[in-house]
């Protein structure tokens, strides 16, 4: 998987991306590929499908909560997605299918732990050239 | 900014600190309601997310907050310090096949998980009891209850406030050291800057130790995660205005406010039961490499400490008894002489603070002063505090063999990945002799020893 608009932050405790789509539904996508990338950055199995419905109060908890739920595969069954159909988005509603599989830390190492997703300096915007988002993660 | 910030740093520490956006987040803090005396920042202050890491704030019960960002999504993260009745010459030959086997024993690295697998009803028994239920069960024994902060069992949890999603990512992860800086150290005691508190405490030259030091794992990542949520409506419906979403808050005395603490109390009661399950195996593994019974090894808590938590706790505000709910995320409590909290074998000397360092240099055991009381709400540093981020510790590492070079340090060093001892290597981190420095300069805790690293297992 290859996000090109996809920019690594420093924090001191902890990393985070920004990046930019030219859509909203590309930028939720990309940000998931994002940060399974940055869990796993060799991953790339397929084959196993996660449907996942997340409601929240406004877009920016909506993909703080959109990203915790794909964590949440990862932290409970080591499930990450290579591929992401949305398939239906609203403001504040996303349902989606991934389709990924289990890492085997023997074959693909995990390079990241992610406890959390923050709402620290996040952003997610509409811009002219499309959507961007900015997400700290706690590791 | 409803009252100052206040930070503890030599001069040499500044420019590190004014370097990222710790000092924001101290003053950003001071906005919120309630808070009284000063927002404080101490000497392993770095960047975190809306609080600080190393940070202190107390709320008024009677109008002030809680806030889940103010405790950190790792809840409860703290440190136990054991003692042994070995000495550095007994084991030195030793190291590898206990550092392997504490590796073997300790289920470490990204989720892990454990042997123990506990029925939903057992779950809830743990989050209600934390280290006792590990005692009650066989691990360690009721004396090691004494030694811990809040006897390991924080009243006032409900398990019925906490998420399926939370009571999924804990199955399976008690009794597990997890990644990142978790650690379990065997060290000993290189230098003795108090010989009254050190015996106090059982402590000698040579003496050999082991630190753990890990937290609530997942769960308690999901129950700050599940409270922030919360807490950000809550934060709207009471018209509290955050800089910082990451700040979200409620009345203590709030419906909100009160979940939240009962909630957070089982991520903290996993936690003491999490360090007291270690120390089981950590046990088994003295044995089998020693080839040895537990009575030759002798291994006793000495203080076990959490530094990530939020407390009702009574202090002297204004010159008045009040009442607050203090947040140490990143910070130590550190009470002085004399406090009923501090168990009997240690309240004339005060309460014992442990403040691991890097893995590659020190660690130190101090003591909480009578002036924490006064100046910090009991409060002091946690760790040596980080320095670079992991990205750029990663690139630092890149060409350089780290393991080798812990190794040439005479510390045996086993961990699950190569990233992490990149992470985690020593000039990541702030020099802790000169956090503790600070704080001992401060006289907001006092030096008792000085613990060396022999061998270190990295999650």
């Amino acid at each position: 998987m290859n996000i090109p608009n996809l920019k690594i932050l420093d924090h001191t405790g902890d990393i985070g991306f920004e990046l930019q789509a030219r859509n909203m539904a590309e930028l939720f996508s990309d940000a998931a590929l994002g940060m399974a990338k940055l869990i796993c950055p060799d991953f790339n199995g397929t084959g196993v499908f996660r449907s996942v419905l997340v409601n929240a109060d406004d877009q920016e908890m909506l993909m703080v909560s959109w990203l915790s739920e794909i964590n949440f595969f990862f932290q409970t069954e080591q499930y990450l997605p290579s591929k992401v159909k949305i398939i239906f988005m609203e403001k504040t509603s996303i349902t989606a299918v991934l389709d990924g599989n289990m890492v085997q830390p023997g074959k693909t190492p995990v390079e990241t732990d992610i406890k959390a997703v923050t709402y620290h300096m996040l952003y997610v915007r509409e811009t002219d050239q499309g959507a961007s988002a900015r997400i700290l993660f706690d590791i | 900014m409803r009252v100052p910030a206040r930070i503890y740093a030599s001069p040499n520490m500044l420019n590190d600190i004014l370097a990222d956006k710790s000092l924001e987040q101290a003053k950003n803090v001071a906005t919120l309601p309630g808070i009284v005396g000063y927002s404080y920042a101490m000497p392993d202050i770095h960047a975190g997310y809306g609080f600080p890491i190393g940070g202190v704030a107390a709320f008024d019960a009677r109008d002030g907050v809680v806030s889940p960002g103010g405790v950190g999504y790792d809840i409860n993260c703290g440190v136990r310090l054991l003692k042994t009745g070995l000495e550095k010459k007994d084991i030195e030959n030793r190291i590898p096949h206990i550092v392997d086997n504490m590796f073997s024993l300790i289920p470490s690295g990204v989720g892990s998980t454990g042997s123990i697998r506990l029925s939903a009803s057992e779950e809830r028994k743990v989050l209600r009891d934390g280290a006792k239920w590990a005692v009650s069960n066989g691990y360690g024994s009721p004396d090691d209850l004494d030694k811990i902060e809040e006897n390991g069992t924080m009243h006032g949890a409900d398990p019925s406030l906490v998420s399926d999603h939370a009571l999924k990512r804990g199955k399976g992860q008690i009794g597990t050291l997890g990644s990142g800086n978790h650690f379990v150290e065997v060290g000993f005691v290189q230098e003795v800057f108090d010989e009254k508190a050190a015996e106090r405490m059982g402590l000698y030259k040579n003496q050999v130790t082991l630190i753990i030091h890990t937290g609530s794992r997942g769960f308690g990542h999901q129950v700050c995660d599940d409270y922030l949520k919360i807490l950000m409506r809550a934060s709207q419906k009471y018209g509290i205005e955050l800089p910082d979403r990451q700040l979200s808050c409620a009345p203590i005395q709030s419906r909100e406010g009160q979940d939240y603490l009962a909630a957070m109390a089982c991520a903290v009661n996993f936690s003491f039961c999490n360090r007291q399950m270690i120390t089981a195996w950590a046990q088994k593994a003295f044995e089998r490499a020693l080839k040895t019974s537990p009575a030759s090894i002798q291994l006793a808590v000495v203080y076990e400490v959490a530094h990530n938590i939020a407390k009702m706790e009574t202090h002297t505000v204004g010159g008045k008894q009040m009442r607050v709910c203090v947040h140490r995320k990143g910070a130590t409590r550190a009470f002085g002489p004399g406090h009923d909290a501090v168990p009997a074998d240690y309240r004339d000397i005060g309460q014992p603070v442990l403040i691991p360092g890097d893995m590659g240099r020190y660690s130190y055991v101090l003591l909480g002063t009578e002036k924490a009381m006064q100046e910090t709400f009991g409060s002091t540093c946690h760790g040596a505090g980080r320095l670079m981020s992991r990205s750029k510790a990663k690139k630092k590492a890149k060409g350089r063999e780290i393991h080798r070079e812990i190794m040439d340090r005479g510390i045996y060093l086993h961990a699950s990945s190569y990233s992490t001892i990149a992470e985690e290597m020593p000039e990541a981190y702030k020099d802790v002799a000169d956090v503790v420095q600070t704080v001992s300069g401060a006289g907001i805790s006092k030096k008792v020893v000085k613990l060396k690293p022999l061998g270190v297992i990295k999650g």
